[in-house]
Parts: structure tokens; C-alpha cells; sequence
């Protein structure tokens, strides 16, 4: 088991985004423990998406409502106030989960691209999480479906948390292309900051047997990982393919764990 | 009329005489039963513990019930514990009803076993259904029903997604719903950009996003179906993996109990309610809201748990429980709360017993001041017993105060003893005013107060004694101070024919005469010591006795010890404070005149004088109409009164007193003031026993002593009475040295012989009463009263007046 206390501490804070009312509770309570288990903080922030807010003067705007919501067409003062009360039901949700293991959540609104990982006060020692709704159509739609292209372009450490979450113990599991990847020394933090043992694996390659670099597969991760039941996997970024940059987020929702996706990939946007 | 003689030494005490015993202290005795000379209550008690039929509970009464319960619990115990002991009793969750427990019997010792058994169950699903719901075939087979739902959402909504795409429409999710916009460029279309189309491809667009919407809203229709679906699916598989998990578990957990069909009955519902609640038992994964939300939840493996309610080992016989504080909760039991998240909530494991439970099966016992003065428990103990059942109620439920859910554990049938102790006028009491009462308690145990002191009734006294001081670990008594001991006894039954069987005082006495004792140094209780202990607790309790002697030897209070007076006498009464009794004279005195033949009874005009007084003081109307009024009625005016009594009176103990001033009143003839007088009087002149003889004779004593004694005082008491003489030896003392004298007084001639020093004079052949003697005196004073009152009112006045006792 790796000793916390001689690894440095480079994550402080955990930031939670969201964008609608529709995060899971699974994946956020996840997130809290997390932070617990970290001593982080913990800071919500609610994206008002600005694109749709924009979009919400339009004269063709109509809302189809899910569950007991009707729909109807929505005005910039309705989206508005749906924000609001989205934001609120987040907060207190967060605020709920954090108090619950003894944590005080930070939480802040924020009106830019939901797609985008951008927002104001960023500090160093952030740690963006993004959390995976629960519906699969609000997975694949507009600003979720983006919003994984973007955590695929950036360089910035993004921890995805699927909407089911199996909450045990086991080692940290990194896939890095080389010892000195990024993605590595953060997973190397991770683990001794969580009092988990590190396990790295090199990226398996294409087919059956392990090798080398080249682009993964949702098949060869699975089957790299088979006899793994580790808590939390590091994904780096170049061992993503480019023809699914998303498989980050397919491998966390298979295996129901917390993936952190690390460094710079082969067409990454460092400014992403 | 002969005067009354002193009586002699040997009738105004009769002393212990432990000759026939030989020992040197009590430690050479053996115990003796406490219930001795107590066969009535005995025999009641054997009778009522053994009648089965339901109403035949006990009643002890006794002069001091305190002293009882210990008695009786130990004949109760002793026969308890050959009895078969009681079934236990376990509350369970009733898991239709959880409101309502359900109480199941069984066999004696079981209960424990059954508990631990489904602790260790518990523990054992704590473990085994999280791992099965953790293995990778339970995770497996749940992840392919999450896809399945998944896939059908995403292949619909994929299918939208890319007709949308296709048209450059973008399905964007809003905070809660979706909306569809026109893209360009992989970008939504900013509403001045769409503006600026051609309102032809504006209404294209518009019709699309029309189309799109209308499919939207057919798979957003379609998903609570296929979640339904969903649901289903996961719980049938949870059904399944909780019954692979926990089915061995409860098999296994059958064979100890196999002979127990109710213990197996529940066990499947245990089974049963596993199976269809696995959702509480397992964390939640991904996915999955909690069910219960936000309310109140206790943990979930609780609902298995057994509240042990009674247990009792076998080979302990039947209980014998007393239960001091008869509350209603400590009676019946009660259901506690817990306070969870502000909210008061509670659940079968938070029903405790009562006193009922605890004692089913075997006896309670209960003093009956007590359970009469607490809220609602002698009501409740009726209803047990009239419904033998033990159902559990709150005060607070019986006055409507809250209107918290509370629960309805089922009753538990009731089959005990009770036994109450109490006063006997409690019993009384009850018995008049109650008509449920004789219903439930159909058994009086009726403790004597004390016992005959004949035979060999000192020789178990001091078997008595000696029990007593190894019950509390007292130093043991030689043979004078049992003697002394057995006097006391005797004194605090107020009978020198009787010892009384008020142990506790026995007790308390033997305490603190070790307590003289050993501050003497000695390792044994000798006379002196037991001498003493009488003395300082008489001496504690005497302040207001000495307040009162010291007001008549100030002459504040009036009376004389010499000389003598008309129309004026002492008269004896005692007062009885905080349990301490002691006796007073009272100058007692009467005035008469001409008038209607009534004889005023003062303290009852000024509601001073309680009945049994003022009846004394009508019954010497009786006596003097029939004494003297022979020819014509009795044209009297007479007042009685009790001189600086600012106090209530009650009884009739000076009615010879009042007599005796009365008729010297009438005579003109003088009573001596160096004798008090107690006794009360019949219409006939016999004068009758009275109660506290020996205080009062005490009280008087004590004033002419320190007054000086001079030989000629003494005390007129009723004949009847001596037999209870056990005076202090300072009295006895003097009496046999002739300073002092207890006369003992059969009929009021005799008293007013030794009071008046005349000759009272018995009336003659010719109807007359001799020239010269007190009633002659008396009836010519009366003559001349009629005639007096014929000269105001005449004689038809006279007659229609007189004889009238108001």
C-alpha cells in the first residue's frame, strides 16, 4: 500500500460540474466520498449553458418535458428560472451528500459553454469531475455528448464519474504509454493520497496480446482489466484511440469506476 | 358504696417471664417463621396462592403492611419455587402490520436461544447478501438488464439523433426536458442567424423540428415502460440472488427449533420478507435512488431482531416479583422512542415489559397506596385482570396528548397472583366504593396486629426477637433485654394480655438499642440498652408532650393535682402525634341552672367536639332521666366544657369525667383534684373501657410528680382496663411505695365515692335516695330545679318542655 503521507499533495479540490437536474446520485455521492477520503475541498458549479440561453429567444423554442414536466415553449426568463431551480436542487443535493460525511461543499453558478470545461476562479490543485447522468439520452445529447469531446481534447486532469458506481476497495489502475506519463505521476498521487496500492499497466494492444503504445479498444481494455477489480482507473490520453477519443467514458460506465483522464493526447488542445 | 382500693403492684405490669427458656443470648435461638401466630392469614394466604380460578387474588391488611410484604414474599418464594416456570415471551415484527408486534409464546428457557439465533442471523446476512450482490454473476446479469434498458434508449434516441443530425438539428437537453434548435457548422444557430434565413427554409426548419419533437415525445413515452420493465427484472434478480444467499441460512437456522411450528412459521416470513425487500438490505449502486428517500429508516436487518420480553431458566420455579413503584408503564410495560433526525419513532424492539410481564405466571406484589395514587394503574391492573391479558398503555395515549404513531403490540395473556397490601381501612375502603374490587380480589389475608400472650407465647417472641437481630445483622440480645423486648412489645400492643406483631417497630427498636450498645462498648444488646432506645425515642418525639406538661406546671394550662372543687374534674385524654402518644389532663367542668332539660354540650356547640363525644355527653341525659326523673321531667340547664382546649375533641373517654363534674355540680359537693378520671359511661352508670389507659395514667403521673407526689393522687380508670396496664416502672414504683394510685372503677357510684369522699346512697324502699347522699343531693336539687321552672313556664309548659335532649 502506497504511504500517503510521502507523496505531495497536487489535488486540493474537487469541482463538480453540472448542467442539469439530472446528475446521479450514485456518481455524485461517489464524488463526495472521494473528496472525503482525498481531505479535499469540494466546490459545485452549475453551468448555465450560454448557447441555449442564447438560442431561448428564438421564436421555434419548445421544450419536450421528461417525467411528470409538460412541455411547452420556453422564453430566455423561463430557461432562466429552470436554471435557477436546477441549480438549487443540485446544490442542496451536494450540500446533503457533503454534510453527510462531514464536508463543507462550495458551490457557485456559472453561465458559459456546458460543452466546454471552461469557468472563472480555476486554481491550481483543481480537480474537474464530471459527472454522468443517469438518462441515456441525456448521455448522448447536446452539451454531454460535447462535453466528452472536450474532456478527450484537453490536457487538463478530468475525473469521469459514471452513473453507477461500485464503492470498494481496491488499487488504482493506470494505463500509461511510459513511466513518466503525466497520467502516471497523477495516479501514483491518487493512490497514495487514497491509501490504495498503484497498479500500472502498459496499454494493451490491439488484439489479444499486451504490448507496447497503439490505440485501445473497448474490448482490449476489458480484457487487459479482467481480474482487476481496482477503485479507480487512470486513463492517459494518449492511449486513447482517435477514432473513439470517448472510450474513457465507455470503459468507467462498463466497469463501474471513477476514470481519470490524463495529459495531452495525440490532437489535444492544450487550452481545451 | 364502697370506694375502689389501689390496685397492687403485680396487675399494673405484667413482666416477661422467659424462665422456660433456656439461653444466654439470642444467638442461642433458632429462626422462627415471621408469619408466626398468623394461621388466619397464613391459611388465606396457602388458599388463595393455590386456587387457580381467576378473581382469587390477595388482599394482606395488617396494622403496618410494611412489615408484611417481606413475610409473605418469602412464603410466595418458597412456594414459587417448586412451581413450573412460565413460558417466555418474544415480540416480534409483524411484518404486514408493523404497527402491530406480534407476541409469541414460548417454552420456558427458549427465548434466549431464539434471540441469539436470529442476532447471529443477522450478522450473517450483514455479510453473505452484500457479497452476493457484489459477486461478478450478480453484477453481470445486472448489467445486461441495465443495457438492455440502456441500448433501447440509445437505439431510439440514436435513431432521433441522427434524422436530427441529418437535418442539421441539434437535440439539446435542457435543465428538465430537451429542446431542438437548427445547427450549422456542428454549432446551434443563434436566433438572429436563423432570422436571417429564408423564411422558406425557416418554415422548413420549423416543420422539422415539429417532426423530431412529436418523435421525441414517442420515445420519451416509450421509457417508463421499458423501465418498468427494468425494475421488474432487477428485482426478479434480486429475488433470486437473495433466496441463493440466505435461503441455507434460515434452513439451517430451522433445526433447533424444529419443534416449535410458530418459531418456524415466522422464520419463513423472514424468508419471505428478505426476498421481497432485498432493495433495503444491499447499499445502492449506481443508479438506483434510494428508496425511502428522505424519511426516517432505521437499519433495515433490525426488523429480524427478537425482543426477549420475559425469560425465565428453567428450574427457577415461578417469579415472585414486587414492584415498588407501580406506574402505570412499570405496570403494563411500555413502548420507548428514539429520537431519529428530530422525529420520535419506534419500533417492536422498543416495547418493554411491565411488573404483569415480568410476574406472569407466578405473583405481584403490590402496595395498594401505591398503585391507587399513580394515574390510570388501578384501572389498568382491573382491566388486565378482567380481560387476563397484559395490553400496553400510555398515559399519554389515554389523555389524547399527542397524536404521535405509537404502535398495538398484541396483548399477552395474563395468568398471575396479585397481591395487594394495604391498611385495613383501605380494604374497607375499597370494598364499599369499588364494586369491581371484591370481583378481583375475592381473598383477605387479614394479619393480626397481635398475639395472645399465653402458654408459650413470650418464649417465641424471643425467638422472634432473636430472628429479627440476625435478619439485620444486629449484635445478639441477652436474656433481659429480650425481656425488656417482649414488655415493649407488649406496651405497643397497649395490652398486657397481647404482644403486638408490628415487627418493623420491633425491629427499629433492636437498631437502635445496638446502636446504645456499642457506644457503651458492649458486644452484646443488654436491658440498659434496649431501656434506653425506649427512652430516647420517646425523649425525640416528646417535644410537644413537655410543651404541654410545662403549660399546666406554669399554670397556664389549669389544673390541679389537690384540693378539691364543685363542678370541676380531670379528665384524661391522649394525643397522638407522628406515631407517639401520650396523655394530658384536662380540667373538665360543668355548670347548672333551671331550664329545659338540657345538658349543653359545649365543644359541640362551637363545632369543637366530634360525634363519639358529643354522643358521650347525650348518654348522661339518658343516665340522668333515668337515675333521677322518675316523677317528673328533669327541668335541667347544664353546660359541659373542656377548659382551654382550643383543639378538636373526639371520644368518649371522659364521659364519666363529665358525669362526675355534672352530678357535683348538681350536689354542690366537691370532686378532688388530686384524682384524673378516664372511662366512658353508659345511660345505666357502668363505666367502660377506654383506649391509651397507659398514657394517660403516665400523663397524670408525670404532672403530680413534678408537682411532688403526695400520696392521695392517683387516676380512676375503668375496671375493664386493667388488663391492659403495662405501665412504666417509674409508676409502678410508686404505686407499690403507696405515692401514687390507679383505681380501678366498675360503675359511676364508686367513681363519685372515691371523688367526693361522700357516701353515694342507693335509693330506698320508700324511693327515696338516703338524707345525705349524693344522689339525694342531685335529686333535690333537681325537685327544686322543676319547681323553679313550673313557677315560669307552669306546669303543662314544664312538662311539654321537659325531658327534651337537644
Amino acid at each position: 500500500m502506497t504511504d500517503p503521507q510521502s507523496a505531495p499533495r497536487v489535488i486540493r479540490r474537487l469541482v463538480v460540474g453540472f448542467h442539469d437536474a439530472a446528475g446521479s446520485s450514485s456518481a455524485l455521492e461517489a464524488t463526495v466520498r472521494l473528496a472525503r477520503t482525498m481531505e479535499s475541498q469540494l466546490l459545485g458549479i452549475f453551468v448555465e449553458d450560454a448557447p441555449l440561453l442564447e438560442w431561448s429567444s428564438s421564436p421555434l423554442t419548445r421544450q419536450v418535458g421528461r417525467g411528470v414536466r409538460p412541455g411547452g415553449t420556453f422564453t430566455p426568463d423561463t430557461l432562466a428560472a429552470d436554471f435557477a431551480t436546477a441549480a438549487a436542487m443540485m446544490r442542496e443535493r451536494l450540500a446533503r451528500l457533503a454534510g453527510g460525511v462531514g464536508l463543507t461543499a462550495g458551490f457557485r453558478v456559472a453561465r458559459t459553454s456546458a460543452s466546454s470545461l471552461d469557468f472563472d476562479g480555476r486554481e491550481p490543485g483543481d480537480l474537474l469531475v464530471v459527472v454522468e447522468p443517469t438518462d441515456p439520452m441525456a448521455r448522448l445529447s447536446y452539451p454531454f455528448a460535447g462535453l466528452l469531446q472536450t474532456i478527450a481534447r484537453t490536457s487538463v486532469p478530468v475525473l469521469y464519474m459514471p452513473h453507477r458506481v461500485l464503492q470498494r476497495r481496491g488499487p488504482v489502475v493506470s494505463i500509461a504509454p511510459r513511466p513518466d506519463d503525466p497520467g502516471q505521476r497523477l495516479a501514483a498521487e491518487v493512490a497514495a493520497t487514497i491509501g490504495e496500492d498503484l497498479l500500472n499497466l502498459p496499454p494493451p494492444a490491439h488484439g489479444s496480446s499486451p504490448g507496447v503504445g497503439g490505440p485501445l479498444s473497448l474490448q482490449d481494455l476489458s480484457r487487459a482489466l479482467s481480474g482487476v477489480r481496482e477503485r479507480l482507473l487512470v486513463l492517459s490520453r494518449p492511449t486513447l484511440p482517435a477514432d473513439d477519443p470517448c472510450l474513457f467514458a465507455s470503459i468507467a460506465t462498463q466497469r463501474m469506476v471513477p476514470t481519470l483522464v490524463a495529459g495531452t493526447g495525440k490532437n489535444g488542445d492544450p487550452t481545451a | 358504696m364502697e370506694a375502689p382500693q389501689p390496685l397492687e403492684r403485680e396487675r399494673l405490669a405484667l413482666r416477661c417471664d422467659l424462665s422456660g427458656l433456656a439461653f444466654g443470648t439470642t444467638a442461642d435461638l433458632s429462626d422462627v417463621d415471621l408469619m408466626v401466630a398468623q394461621d388466619r392469614a397464613s391459611a388465606a394466604i396457602d388458599f388463595g396462592a393455590e386456587v387457580s380460578a381467576p378473581g382469587f387474588n390477595l388482599f394482606v391488611v395488617g396494622a403496618s403492611p410494611d412489615s408484611l410484604d417481606e413475610a409473605v414474599k418469602a412464603l410466595l418464594e418458597d412456594r414459587a419455587r417448586s412451581a413450573p416456570p412460565p413460558s417466555d415471551w418474544v415480540y416480534l415484527n409483524n411484518f404486514a402490520e408493523p404497527h402491530k408486534p406480534i407476541a409469541m409464546e414460548l417454552p420456558p428457557g427458549r427465548g434466549p436461544g431464539f434471540r441469539d439465533a436470529m442476532r447471529a442471523l443477522v450478522q450473517d446476512l450483514k455479510v453473505a447478501l452484500p457479497a452476493a450482490f457484489e459477486s461478478d454473476d450478480y453484477q453481470a446479469r445486472r448489467t445486461v438488464i441495465e443495457q438492455a434498458f440502456s441500448q433501447k434508449q440509445e437505439a431510439a434516441f440514436k435513431a432521433l439523433q441522427e434524422e436530427a443530425t441529418a437535418a442539421d438539428i441539434a437535440v439539446i437537453r435542457t435543465p428538465f426536458g430537451f429542446t431542438l434548435a437548427p445547427m450549422k457548422d456542428g454549432q446551434v444557430l443563434r436566433p438572429e442567424a436563423f432570422n436571417e434565413l429564408p423564411e422558406a427554409t425557416r418554415n422548413r426548419v420549423h416543420e422539422t423540428i415539429q417532426g423530431l419533437e412529436k418523435k421525441l415525445e414517442a420515445i420519451l413515452r416509450s421509457v417508463p415502460v421499458w423501465d418498468k420493465q427494468r425494475r421488474m427484472d432487477l428485482r426478479k434478480l434480486g429475488q433470486e440472488t437473495t433466496e441463493n444467499a440466505v435461503g441455507h441460512l434460515i434452513d439451517e437456522l430451522k433445526a433447533p427449533f424444529a419443534d416449535l411450528p410458530k418459531v418456524l412459521g415466522h422464520l419463513e416470513h423472514v424468508r419471505t420478507d428478505l426476498v421481497d425487500n432485498v432493495g433495503l438490505f444491499i447499499p445502492q449502486q449506481g443508479g438506483e435512488e434510494n428508496q425511502e428517500g428522505d424519511a426516517v429508516v432505521v437499519a433495515p436487518f433490525d426488523r429480524y431482531e427478537v425482543n426477549l420480553l420475559v425469560t425465565r431458566p428453567e428450574g427457577e420455579g415461578a417469579p415472585v416479583v414486587q414492584e415498588l413503584h407501580p406506574s402505570l408503564s412499570n405496570l403494563v410495560g411500555r413502548i420507548e422512542h428514539v429520537s431519529r433526525q428530530g422525529v420520535l419513532i419506534t419500533d417492536f424492539r422498543l416495547i418493554k415489559p411491565g411488573a404483569l410481564h415480568r410476574a406472569n405466571g407466578g405473583y405481584l406484589l403490590l402496595d395498594a397506596r401505591s398503585v391507587l395514587t399513580e394515574p390510570f394503574a388501578w384501572t389498568a391492573l382491573k382491566r388486565g385482570l378482567k380481560a387476563q391479558q397484559i395490553r400496553i398503555e400510555s398515559a399519554v395515549d389515554l389523555l389524547s396528548l399527542t397524536s404521535t404513531i405509537s404502535l398495538e403490540p398484541d396483548p399477552i395473556p395474563l395468568g398471575l397472583k396479585i397481591v395487594l397490601f394495604g391498611e385495613r381501612r383501605l380494604y374497607y375502603l375499597l370494598a364499599a366504593l369499588d364494586p369491581e374490587f371484591r370481583e378481583h380480589f375475592k381473598v383477605l389475608a387479614d394479619f393480626d396486629d397481635a398475639v395472645d400472650r399465653k402458654d408459650d407465647a413470650e418464649v417465641t417472641y424471643a425467638r422472634l426477637v432473636a430472628t429479627l437481630a440476625r435478619a439485620k445483622q444486629l449484635a445478639p440480645l441477652d436474656r433481659d433485654a429480650v425481656a425488656r423486648v417482649v414488655d415493649r412489645a407488649a406496651r405497643l400492643a397497649g395490652d398486657a394480655a397481647k404482644l403486638t406483631l408490628a415487627v418493623e417497630k420491633i425491629g427499629d427498636l433492636l437498631v437502635e438499642a445496638e446502636y446504645w450498645a456499642k457506644k457503651d462498648g458492649a458486644p452484646i444488646i443488654r436491658a440498659a440498652d434496649v431501656d434506653r432506645a425506649i427512652a430516647e425515642q420517646i425523649r425525640r418525639a416528646s417535644r410537644i408532650r413537655e410543651r404541654s406538661q410545662e403549660a399546666i406546671l406554669r399554670d397556664i394550662a389549669l389544673v390541679d393535682t389537690s384540693g378539691s372543687a364543685v363542678g370541676q374534674i380531670n379528665g384524661l385524654s391522649v394525643l397522638e402525634l407522628g406515631g407517639f402518644m401520650f396523655g394530658r389532663p384536662t380540667r373538665i367542668t360543668a355548670r347548672v341552672s333551671p331550664g329545659a332539660g338540657k345538658v349543653v354540650d359545649i365543644e359541640r356547640e362551637v363545632e369543637l367536639g366530634g360525634p363519639i363525644h358529643s354522643k358521650g355527653v347525650l348518654i348522661l341525659s339518658g343516665f340522668l332521666s333515668g337515675r333521677y326523673a322518675l316523677e317528673a321531667p328533669i327541668s335541667l340547664q347544664a353546660s359541659l366544657v373542656f377548659e382551654q382546649s382550643y383543639g378538636g375533641v373526639d371520644g368518649d373517654s371522659a364521659s364519666s369525667a363529665e358525669l362526675y363534674a355534672l352530678l357535683s355540680a348538681l350536689a354542690e359537693v366537691p370532686l378532688r383534684q388530686d384524682l384524673a378520671v378516664t372511662g366512658s359511661v353508659n345511660q345505666h352508670g357502668t363505666v367502660q373501657a377506654i383506649g391509651g389507659v397507659n398514657e394517660k395514667i403516665e400523663g397524670f403521673f408525670d404532672i403530680c410528680r413534678a408537682r411532688g407526689l403526695t400520696g392521695s393522687q392517683g387516676v380512676l380508670i375503668p375496671e375493664a382496663n386493667v388488663q391492659h396496664l403495662m405501665l412504666r416502672e417509674d409508676v409502678i414504683e410508686a404505686c407499690a411505695e403507696g405515692r401514687f394510685a390507679v383505681y380501678p372503677v366498675a360503675t359511676v357510684d364508686q367513681g363519685l365515692a372515691l371523688m367526693t369522699g361522700s357516701p353515694v346512697g342507693e335509693r330506698g324502699p320508700d324511693g327515696t335516695f338516703a338524707e345525705g347522699t349524693v344522689n339525694r343531693l342531685v335529686e333535690d336539687r333537681l325537685a327544686t330545679f322543676a319547681k323553679a321552672r313550673r313557677s315560669v313556664v307552669g306546669e303543662a309548659g314544664a312538662r311539654e318542655l321537659g325531658g327534651r335532649v337537644t
